[in-house]
């Protein structure tokens, strides 16, 4: 079952790597995808900014305090741990051993958290980011689950690099730039849809999300012409009122 | 780590300033990149309302004759870099793949003597102000340590040219002064407050960091109040067309 399920994703995953492709887009529907897949309760995804710092480029859900949990993982947490060592670090039960992370583990359990499990973005030596996954209960992750699990961490590298073939450091550098700086923008126009429609950036995000799917269009381009357009886009502003 | 190297790249841009008894200003930083880098050149262009590539302080010879070529041709790594909002690495200026990129610019700055160009846009989501090239008269690709410098000293000249109001007594560990914020809340009370003013981002960015230095707080904390709807930014002018 997780096999046939992991191989439609995937189907579909290699499907976004065409033209018109939206890094957002599709670490976002990889996040979501996770949940799905490994019957996790929340998942996300942090690149590593090249100045030196994780940061968080999509999750399973804008909810505030988990897009914090992940965004707080720039000091101290699992996600950090495996970007450092390269390798999977997962730990069953938060309330084990909490020394291990201390402020991770704290928020983490504030928003009933048990368990976490993160998988490296690697590409050769290289570890571009990490996958994130957490459950409320405490959980420890079959072996093929892990498999599995690093195949789509694996695609994820490859979604990001958006390339066949990868000849050139530079390559890597302008496209993680890239994609950091898209969710930036993201984030702008989550705020200026919030403000417009008078609702708050999770409900924004979702109704960017809505607006782009049943117009056939990327996340990346309906947020743009969002803020490039300061007075138009009233059908979204419109449809977005809708969703409180 | 990515603070120590905001707080190293600052402490250069801050010795500079002090060597020259002036303000810190886009010079400053321009000069301060060339010396860490050892670069053949760096320029710092800004995009206006006039001029979609306008160089405004370059350093060195080769650089001054790259600029020029630049605004002449309206080709090269810098205005494809502000184009795209894309970092634009080029360690190999003399080879048929950027020759082919950029036909007139390619050849004109191997005969400068340069051989390889990195420029990283001044970039924050949707907010682009202008480009950093840093230049150098071998065939070279920065390693990460030099790129993530590279990106902060981009983040500097950012901030200055957005109006960072720098306090005279702050120094290079001053954390509010170094930082463009990684965090969401910053950028989606960005989009939020330019919905408010009715303004563009950058604008919005400017009154943002304007009301938090005024405030003496935290951007981030003004930020999750706006986000948070207990802070509204107004329109700066009263609108006096309605007395017409």
């Amino acid at each position: 079952m997780l096999y046939r399920r992991t191989a439609q994703v995937f189907v579909e995953l290699a499907d976004t790597l065409v033209a018109g492709f939206d890094v957002i887009d599709f670490l976002q529907s990889l996040a979501e995808r996770a949940v799905e897949i490994f019957d996790v309760d929340a998942a996300g995804i942090v690149l590593a900014d090249p100045r030196g710092t994780l940061t968080l480029v999509a999750a399973s859900s804008e909810e505030v305090r988990l897009l914090e949990l992940f965004q707080l993982q720039e000091e101290e947490g699992p996600c950090l741990d495996c970007y450092r060592s390269g390798v999977a670090v997962t730990c069953a039960d938060l309330s084990a051993d909490p020394s291990q992370w201390p402020r991770f583990s704290a928020a983490a359990r504030e928003l009933g958290f048990s368990a976490v499990h993160a998988f490296p973005l690697r590409l050769r030596d290289q570890v571009l980011g990490a996958i994130g996954l957490f459950n409320a209960a405490p959980r420890e992750l079959p072996e093929d689950t892990t498999t599995v699990a690093q195949a789509l961490a694996d695609v994820a590298t490859i979604g990001i690099l958006n390339e066949r073939t990868l000849r050139e450091q530079q390559v890597v550098t302008e496209q993680l730039h890239f994609a950091l700086n898209s969710r930036v923008l993201l984030e702008q126009a989550k705020g200026m849809l919030a403000e417009r429609a008078q609702i708050d950036v999770g409900q924004a995000f979702t109704a960017l999300r809505k607006y782009a799917r049943d117009h056939n269009r990327t996340l990346s381009s309906v947020a743009r012409e969002l803020i490039d357009n300061r007075t138009g886009m009233t059908d979204l502003i419109a449809a977005a009122k809708l969703i409180t | 780590m990515e603070k120590q190297r905001t707080a190293r790249v600052w402490g250069l841009i801050f010795a500079h300033a002090r060597a020259d008894g002036l303000p810190i200003s886009i010079d400053t930083i321009c000069h301060a990149c060339a010396d860490a880098f050892g670069a053949a050149g760096v320029t710092i262009a800004l995009t206006g309302d006039l001029a979609g590539y306008e160089p405004v302080s370059v350093t060195g010879p080769a650089a001054h004759r790259l600029a020029d070529l630049q605004v002449t041709l309206g080709e090269g790594p810098g205005p494809a870099a502000l184009a795209d909002r894309r970092t634009v690495l080029v360690p190999e200026v003399d080879r048929s793949e950027t020759a082919t990129r950029w036909p007139v610019f390619a050849p004109a700055a191997v005969k400068a003597g340069l051989r390889s160009v990195h420029v990283f846009p001044l970039l924050l989501g949707a907010i682009a102000v202008g480009v950093l090239e840093i230049s150098h008269t071998v065939t070279r690709l920065l390693t990460p340590d030099e790129i993530g410098d590279a990106l902060i000293f981009a983040d500097a000249a950012l901030l200055i040219q957005t109006h960072q109001l720098v306090n005279p007594d702050a120094g290079p560990t001053d954390l509010q002064l170094g930082q463009v914020e990684r965090w969401a809340e910053v950028h989606q009370a960005t989009g939020m407050v330019a919905a408010q003013i009715d303004a563009d981002l950058t604008t919005a960015f400017v009154r943002l960091r304007a009301h938090a230095y005024v405030a003496g707080r935290s951007l981030r904390e003004v930020a999750h109040d706006v986000v948070a709807r207990t802070l509204r930014l107004e329109p700066w002018t009263p609108n006096l067309e309605s007395e017409d």
